[in-house]
């Protein structure tokens, strides 16, 4: 999976420096040449970690400094996820199909963050392995109303020495302009299978201690609801408030590793628009 | 010696330049129309901006004076003033705007000022709201 993204990766940039004189000209056109757009986002983050026993504790830990790059080559691009309150989200991609209404793409996504040794230990399950982020290739389904977008990801995702696990995730996003603002509210469904909630969040009978029983909790569901707002305050840059917050399904938070039930994640911050 | 002989010199060109300054700050000779700010910002080109703003004006003798939007046929307001005045506009417009300071009794325009509208995004189709292509 990773040689993948690199492999994408590399294939923007090199097409990217052959056409680098048509970035200048053709930023603006609505046309098959480059598009492009790169902001930064400077502000401050508050949530609670899906792991219980992780926490916020220092200053640095609540600052967030993100460079979001949306860029789209001839079919191939790389996307920030504008409506939703956290643009960590990047999904490089390959535009199958496009129209004014709804769009195919495939993707390469994160679908959920890294379990770190540092996490297991703080959730005294140093003796387990880290669990790799969870990437998979997804088929979109978009489809675009007057102020909505719904967005259907069917995804297999990579697990380390096991079969393939898959995910389907859906998001519908409302736009409501409220004078000067845009205000984004959002809902979505995140359905896991049990390979992929067993690697991630189960505990195998060889890794089981009595305070870590064995835990195979099979196919689990997470939902997320969410308000995204921002507010231009110059022509080159935006302010962005938005509150998240996910729920998960009880075989996932009843985890012996410790999951939270719930958590929420509240953003504030300034992005300077290039 | 030279220094003492200059001082004076010194003075009084300090004064005249410090004078001018203010002048050139007040204005005192022309009717002045202000805006501020004299920019609305939207977030994406051809949507209405909102903003409000305050217009200051200044005038050269006692009346009755109206600010109106360039080309409308009703004042926004009227106030009858010695010297300054002071309006605040709920602006709403998706382009510049501009207003107009009027003597009312006279219809005799006397200084105008532009309010302008700028966007942090330029495309504006249905699908461009979501994505960038």
């Amino acid at each position: 999976m990773a040689r993948l993204l690199w492999l994408v990766a590399i294939l923007l940039i090199a097409s990217m420096s052959a056409n680098g004189q048509e970035i200048e000209e053709e930023k603006t056109k609505d046309s098959d040449k480059w598009l492009w757009d790169i902001q930064v986002n400077m502000g401050a983050g508050f949530y609670k970690h899906p792991l219980k026993y992780v926490e916020q504790d220092d200053t640095i830990d609540y600052l967030e400094l993100t460079f979001s790059l949306d860029l789209y080559y001839k079919g191939f691009f790389i996307q920030s996820n504008r409506r939703r309150s956290s643009a960590a989200e990047i999904d490089f991609g390959y535009q199958v199909f496009t129209s004014e209404d709804w769009a195919v793409d495939i993707i390469l996504k994160s679908f959920f963050e890294d379990i770190s040794q540092e996490d297991l230990d703080k959730s005294n399950a140093s003796h387990l392995s880290p669990r790799n982020e969870a990437i998979g290739i997804a088929m979109r389904y978009t489809h675009y109303l007057d102020d909505a977008l719904i967005t259907i990801d069917t995804a297999t995702i990579n697990i380390e020495n096991s079969a393939n696990g898959w995910a389907l995730e859906t998001f519908y996003s409302h736009l409501i302009p409220y004078r000067n603002w845009d205000i984004y509210l959002g809902a979505g469904i995140t359905f896991l299978s049990a390979d992929t909630v067993n690697y991630y969040v189960g505990i195998n009978a060889k890794d089981a201690r009595e305070s870590l029983p064995n835990y195979r909790p099979g196919a689990a569901y997470a939902i997320e609801t969410e308000a995204h707002a921002i507010y231009p305050l110059a022509e080159d840059w935006t302010l962005r408030l938005g509150i998240t917050k996910s729920y998960l399904s009880d075989n996932l938070s009843n985890s012996p590793i410790g999951i939270r039930s719930n958590t929420t994640y509240f953003k504030l911050g300034f992005n300077y628009v290039f | 010696m030279y220094f003492r002989c200059l001082i004076p010199y010194f003075i009084v060109g300090s004064s005249a330049f410090v004078t001018g300054l203010l002048n050139a700050a007040e204005n005192t000779d022309v009717p002045r129309l202000t805006a501020l700010p004299n920019k609305c910002v939207a977030l994406r080109h051809g949507r209405t901006c909102f903003a409000q703003i305050t217009l200051r004006f200044t005038v050269l003798k006692p009346g009755r004076y109206c600010i109106t939007k360039r080309n409308a046929k009703q004042p926004l307001y009227c106030e009858s003033i010695d010297r300054y005045g002071l309006f605040n506009v709920e602006f709403q417009s998706k382009t510049k705007q501009a207003y107009v300071l009027v003597e009312q009794s006279t219809k005799q325009e006397l200084a105008t000022t532009v309010i302008d509208v700028a966007w942090v995004h330029q495309k504006t189709s249905r699908k461009r709201r979501w994505r960038l292509f």
